[in-house]
């Protein structure tokens, strides 16, 4: 569900970040069209 | 409040009253402070800002230093000043300066000091309404902390080691609590449960979770608990217990530079002195990527312990 | 940029901590932003969207850049919780 797809990556500063979940998405073999880090506090 | 400038937006009358209101909070704070140490205000050597502030105009948005102002404010007339800007964890990058210019000799008595927010009222309105709540976040706060040489029996900033956020360590958040915590307490033999409290962002939970962004103080004390049980220092059916033991209830009203840690340092200051804690741990962490020009965010960590 | 690209190719990833901000994310990129006002309010975008902690996801990502990534951050959260309130909203 990850090769070949577009990522959207919407990470949390406290949680898990949106640079985090691109770099594993990249890995698995997907492009990342969009990445971001929210701040919840 | 009235604007400074016809056309400038950067000298609108809210911004100047948000600039004011961040003045004359701190200035409270440090006179507060002074007056209540028996302080003369003009043996303040240097004055650091830490706030979250902007203040310029539209050829220098960010030009800053408004810790001279507030020395001004506060009598500190052997004083300058200069503000350290890193978003919510510029008060302990302005400690951590502080320290460093004392130690090295370069001034004896340095303030650090921290204005409110008026932007930050009633941030998450949204949701406390959505439940039929007031609106919670209804407080200004301003913050001057006093940094000087080793009394012998004041507590101790501790400069070695300093835990940074490294660019390197990226946005992998186990990198960054690795770089925040782990190091500093490897570098002096110390175990995770070495240290009695650890302060992070302290916002209370009971504005944030009404929005839905639940308990970040828990979640954080978490996150060091599962490191250290990643370390197999603690199992991992000890984290809950480890972050009760260990962490801090949030209960700053309001978010910010000044919620990041910061509160708990009274009461740190207390505890190490009366012989409580021995060991304290300060962790800030900032939101640079809301300016745009990085997707990063930052931290950095510094330990107060008891004078031994 | 759900326009620019075909539905069918887009996935999105969430990193929210908590069950509650996991739910109203998902919800923001299927059925539209639930919350009061967001550039995204009332757009039903209808996009598929997975925690990173869901074993679907999971499965996917080799163990080095889970253990680097998220195994810190999945011990720490409520993935259960997590995962139930977002599988809830993308197969509901």
């Amino acid at each position: 569900m990850l090769k070949g797809k577009k990522v959207i990556a919407l990470g949390e500063r406290d949680g898990i970040q949106g640079g985090a979940i691109a770099a594993c998405a990249r890995a698995a073999g997907a492009e990342v069209v969009l990445e971001k880090t929210y701040c919840f506090v | 409040m009235v604007a400074a400038h016809e056309v400038d937006q950067t000298l609108a009358a809210d911004v100047l009253l948000e600039n004011l209101a961040a003045k004359m909070t701190a200035a409270m704070a440090l006179r507060a402070l002074l007056a209540g140490e028996g302080i003369d205000p003009g043996s303040v050597d240097y004055v650091i800002g830490s706030g979250e502030e902007a203040v310029g105009d539209r050829y220098q948005r960010g030009g800053g230093n408004l810790a001279k102002a507030v020395a001004e404010q506060a009598g500190c007339v052997g004083a300058t000043g200069v503000d350290v800007k890193g978003f919510c964890c510029g008060p302990i990058h302005a400690l951590a300066i502080a320290g460093s210019l004392v130690a090295s000799g370069v001034f004896s008595r340095v303030a650090v000091i921290g204005g409110c927010a008026l932007a930050k009222l009633g941030m998450k309105y949204q949701g406390h309404l959505r439940h039929g709540q007031p609106i919670l976040e209804d407080t200004l706060v301003g913050v001057a902390l006093l940094v000087e040489g080793d009394d012998g029996q004041s507590p101790r900033l501790r400069l070695d080691p300093i835990g940074r956020h490294t660019v390197a360590a990226g946005s992998s958040q186990k990198a960054i609590v690795e770089a925040l915590v782990r190091d500093p307490l490897r570098a002096l033999g110390w175990a995770f449960r070495d240290v009695d409290k650890y302060a992070t962002e302290l916002h209370n939970p009971e504005l944030t979770e009404p929005s839905g962004s639940g308990d970040v103080p828990l979640l954080n004390y978490k996150v060091i608990g599962s490191l250290a049980a990643l370390a197999r220092e603690i199992a991992p059916a000890e984290v809950p217990g480890f972050a009760r033991a260990h962490g801090l209830p949030g209960f700053s009203p309001t978010q910010g530079h000044i919620a990041s840690a910061i509160p708990f340092l009274a009461h740190a200051l207390d505890g190490l002195r009366s012989g409580r804690y021995r060991r304290t741990l300060f962790l800030a962490k900032g939101s640079l990527f809301l300016g745009r020009m990085t997707q990063m965010a930052d931290g950095i960590s510094m330990i107060l312990e008891r004078n031994e | 940029m759900a326009q620019q690209h075909d539905r069918e190719d887009v996935v999105v990833l969430l990193g929210t901590p908590t069950e509650d901000a996991s739910r109203l994310y998902a919800m923001t990129v299927t059925t539209g932003d639930p919350s009061w006002a967001g550039a995204l309010a009332g757009v039903a975008l209808e996009l598929p969207v997975y925690h990173v902690t869901e074993e679907a996801v999971r499965a996917e990502i080799a163990p080095s850049d889970y253990d680097e990534h998220l195994a810190l951050m999945a011990m720490a959260m409520d993935v259960d919780a997590i995962g139930e309130a977002v599988r809830g909203v993308r197969e509901g």
